[in-house]
């Protein structure tokens, strides 16, 4: 079958309203899709096998209206059992499309299943499969729900921008190569010359200090993504078919970007282009101003663009170990392709992101020996600790039971403050620059290269006394700015304009995907080891040292802290207790859990129906997981006002970073809450989360805690 | 060979049972899977032409497997060695499986043995076995092997290793003797073409030891020594 012509678009009650190739326009809301295996010519000139929807892949785009009662028929012509997943959705629970829950048991081989829900929100999500491995085959889509009163922000122009990737593998044979070897995918691992470069430029014994930290922990630097030989896709199109997208200057342009991929963290830019985040996830935020934002997998971003100029912007899509990239073209004219901007570096992780960890794993380890892992709830571990002044030890607030006080920000004197210090965000420079806003001409990257120089930014408003970047890049605290006044909120990831002198390379990007455990304790006497080099330091090949590192200096990149929520909350209350999900797993042998335990072994987590919980995430891997919760959303506690923390779906997680969420449980049913690597989903990164008229008596294990717990948690 | 079907399904029946109550949770985790691993090599030593082989492999999921081994050695005409395993394996540690089961060994002799072990990796990523072989016989030992790569591209990797064998018996058919009775050490070369191909390149050098050694002279036999052997690894 012929590509992309091929989405055949079946449309039932009555009305066949079938109006491009991509788009369904439900007037009617019923729709009807076909799923089957078959070959699609995805790269030209080959043809893989793939799962398509109505003949393609994508899916094609479902739109709707918030308030529509929406009919799909899924008919099944896989030979085995299949089940669409409706991202993002409030949806009753035997229509979320995940089986073996609510009683769903998925769609047989043959069958044809009636969904119906009635759309309850507006926004950016998708859909996709939730059975076996499907999902990387190609059985995706997306799915727009237009607000009932009409657009929330009146544009010329929007297009969705679906990024996937594709593999000709089959994906079965892909969790079998790694569950063999674990590095099966990984061609990038440090070498035995590069062990010679590195030793040539930080000395031997610090090379094989470092070498052998890695090797006593049986982990690999390099291990950042799991799976290779991927193609980026947009809307189904690699960089060999010239994917455009039209848009005029002066035309103000909405783009809802949905990572729909199976395993693979990306960077997005548009080089010469600003971007204003207005949507996460589905949800309004407070528009952030940015150059770049990374996404995890399954995160929806929506952004508005201005351009200015008549001509061919690229959109620039990179997965974070850089092995994959996508160049599509937005402009006036079909014909034109915008140039590719230089890729970024590879990463090597530092032992320190995970080092950090390790002494909170080992800590929460113990603490909940005796208890079970599912029912862990901080009081356990808080019993243990003597209260000490202020309550709140460093032991535990590395735990993140609680916050430290904060340190005197910024109140360094210059004389103490040298140029490395404040590279690494110990302290501020006097008169340090502040992020500028890049001249259209001036790219980030360009003047991180010295080839020409950004423009003094004419003010940074909305910088929370508080909270200085340095500081909030550190993690120690969140700057709490939710509408500046004359003056645009920009993204913080990257706090230095400059580099400064003496400073590393990159600069330290914080994500802001969850805390150092350890921040506001000594660095020094954690016994790290020696490090190669500071974070953003380049190593003997070139590779920069930190997971999160890449983004130049003054680029304007989104940080999970920087999202408030458009709309304020109408439920801020205090959380009652605290629910512990350790994010664990077994690298080597490709086995992932959490709480240790794989999905089936473990026991459900109960929450009370319109109970109000925190969930708090603790990684203890050396990856970054995507954490998605079925049927809700949840609130991330990333330092905003208490009444407008955004709310997502999909948060992730940093190696060795803890973050936590609150969750209003007002859906009843039984929720996954998992990992959205597919490869870690599959192989057990899951829990289910049922909400319930529980009336168990309290005091009874895993059941509500009284209240004054919830003192430890305020982050 | 009946022995070693026996054993198989002695131990593989557990493991599977297992496996099928697990999947009640289904469609996430604990799948079965199989994987076969084949090294094989050809030299020239003493005027023969030696074919080495050693191939292991496992069917089952993340906790329980079935293991199975079989190494031997084929000079000028006819087997010099040829053993069989069968192993329940357990995932105990993190980077570690316990195993225990049964070897027959059909060449130098027909002998059968009680199998205990641990497999896994070692600190510093030390690929490590640790086996004790209880003779039905009477005859007791250890073996111990170890191999470490070394990357000097993504494709091109260098594998010290070290194996040898510590008998607690004197087995004199065997001409084997109290102590460490065999090392084979050297460094293989392989070139990953693909992640489950390789052509290899061996120098080893492999020998009887102390008592061992004394005994093999004493009979007119090679004690061993350097060889480059020529072969293939691969996996599926």
């Amino acid at each position: 079958m012929p590509f992309p012509k091929s989405l055949q678009l079946l449309i039932l009650a009555g009305a066949l309203a079938v109006t491009t190739a991509e788009t369904v326009l439900a007037a009617e809301t019923t729709v009807d899709l076909v799923t089957r295996r078959e070959k699609l010519e995805v790269n030209p000139g080959r043809r893989d096998t793939v799962v398509t929807l109505n003949g393609g892949v994508p899916g094609p785009v479902l739109r709707f209206r918030e308030g529509d009662t929406v009919t799909v028929n899924l008919k099944n012509e896989l030979p085995e059992m299949t089940a669409i997943h409706w991202h993002g959705l409030l949806i009753p629970g035997h229509h979320d499309g995940a089986p073996g829950f609510n009683g769903f048991p998925g769609i047989a081989s043959g069958e044809t299943y009636t969904y119906q829900f009635t759309l309850r929100q507006s926004g950016t999500y998708w859909y996709h499969s939730h059975a076996s491995l499907q999902e990387q085959a190609g059985q995706y889509g997306a799915l727009i729900i237009e607000p009932k009163d009409g657009p929330d922000i009146v544009v010329d122009r929007e297009h969705v921008i679906l990024l996937t990737e594709h593999t000709p593998e089959d994906p079965e044979r892909i969790i079998r190569n790694l569950k063999a070897d674990s590095g099966y995918y990984n061609w990038n691992k440090r070498t035995f010359p590069e062990l010679l470069r590195d030793a040539g430029r930080f000395g031997l014994g610090k090379t094989l200090s470092d070498r052998a930290q890695w090797g006593r922990m049986r982990m690999d630097p390099t291990d950042i993504a799991d799976v290779a030989n991927y193609t980026l896709l947009v809307n189904g199109l690699p960089t060999a078919r010239a994917p455009f997208f039209e848009m005029k200057a002066g035309e103000k342009v909405r783009l809802r970007f949905i990572n729909g991929s199976a395993m693979s963290f990306m960077d997005v830019r548009m080089p010469g282009l600003s971007m204003k985040v207005v949507a996460a996830d589905g949800r309004p935020v407070e528009p952030v101003t940015v150059d770049e934002f990374r996404m995890a997998v399954a995160e929806t971003y929506d952004v508005i663009v201005e351009p200015k100029d008549d001509r061919a912007y690229p959109l620039w899509v990179e997965t974070i170990d850089r092995r994959a990239s996508l160049l599509a073209t937005l402009g006036p004219n079909p014909g034109t392709r915008a140039e590719a901007p230089a890729p970024r570096p590879m990463q090597v992780l530092m032992m320190g992101e995970m080092g950090h960890a390790m002494p909170a794993m080992q800590m929460a380890e113990s603490a909940m020996a005796p208890s079970d892992p599912d029912t862990d709830i901080l009081n356990a571990a808080a019993k243990r600790q003597p209260a000490p002044a202020g309550g709140c030890s460093p032991e535990h607030a590395a735990m993140g039971h609680c916050s430290m006080p904060e340190a005197p920000p910024a109140a360094v004197p210059a004389a103490s403050c040298s140029p490395e210090h404040a590279a690494m965000g110990h302290c501020t420079m006097p008169a340090a620059p502040q992020p500028a806003a890049p001249a259209t001409s001036c790219s980030p990257e360009h003047a991180a290269m010295g080839h020409c120089k950004l423009p003094e930014a004419p003010v940074v408003p909305a910088i929370d006394p508080n909270c200085p970047p340095e500081h909030a890049a550190m993690g120690h605290c969140t700057p709490k700015v939710v509408k500046p006044e004359g003056g645009e909120r920009v993204g913080t990831a990257v706090s230095l304009a400059a580099k400064p002198e003496g400073g590393t390379a990159f600069p330290r990007v914080d994500y802001g995907y969850g805390r150092d455990p350890m921040a506001g304790m000594d660095h020094s006497a954690m016994n790290h080891g020696a490090e190669l080099g500071r974070e953003g330091d380049t190593d003997g090949s070139g590779r920069v040292l930190g997971w999160a590192t890449g983004a130049p200096y003054g680029a304007r990149v989104l940080s999970m802290n920087d999202l408030v929520s458009a709309a304020p909350h109408t439920d801020a209350r205090a959380p009652t207790r605290d629910i512990v999900i350790r994010i664990t797993g077994n690298m080597e042998r490709y086995i992932w859990t959490l709480n240790g335990k794989p999905f089936g072994e473990a026991p459900p987590v109960d929450v009370q129906f319109g109970e109000r919980v925190r969930i708090t995430f603790v990684n203890e891997t050396m990856m970054a997981h995507p954490m998605h919760l079925h049927g809700m959303f949840f609130e991330i506690e990333n330092g905003q006002p208490a009444d407008r923390l955004p709310e997502k779906n999909v948060i992730a997680v940093a190696p060795g970073r803890t973050q936590s969420v609150l969750l209003t449980a007002d859906e009843p049913g039984e929720w996954p809450l998992h990992c959205h690597l597919l490869f870690h989903m599959d192989s057990g990164m899951m829990k289910k989360l049922i909400v319930a008229n529980v009336s168990a008596p309290p005091g009874q294990a895993g059941e509500v805690l009284p209240k004054t717990h919830t003192e430890h948690g305020s982050h | 060979m009946r022995f070693l079907i026996l054993a198989s399904l002695a131990f593989a029946g557990p493991a599977l049972a297992e496996t099928e109550t697990v999947s009640a949770a289904h469609l996430h985790g604990n799948r079965t899977l199989s994987f076969t691993q084949v090294e094989a090599d050809y030299s020239r030593q003493s005027g023969q032409d030696v074919v080495n082989w050693d191939a292991e492999g496992f069917i089952g999921g993340d906790t329980h497997k079935f293991w199975w081994k079989t190494e031997g050695e084929h000079a000028g005409s006819e087997f010099e060695t040829a053993e069989f395993q069968a192993l329940y394996s357990r995932n105990v540690w993190t980077f570690f499986d316990v195993q225990a089961g049964l070897r027959a060994d059909a060449k130098p002799d027909g002998r059968g043995y009680a199998v205990v072990g641990i497999q896994g990796l070692a600190p510093y990523l030390l690929e490590t076995e640790l086996h004790a072989f209880i003779g039905f016989k009477g005859d007791v030992s250890l073996r111990f092997k170890q191999s470490f790569d070394i990357r000097m591209t993504n494709r091109f990797v260098l594998e010290p290793n070290l194996e040898t064998d510590i008998s607690f018996s004197d087995v004199p058919e065997r001409m084997i003797g109290k102590g460490f009775s065999k090392i084979e050490t050297g460094v293989q070369a392989r070139y990953e073409i693909s992640r489950k191909f390789a052509p290899t390149l061996a120098l080893t050098y492999e020998s009887r030891l102390g008592e061992s050694a004394r005994l093999a002279r004493a009979e007119g036999e090679d004690t061993g020594g350097w060889s480059v052997r020529g072969g293939v690894r691969f996996w599926f």
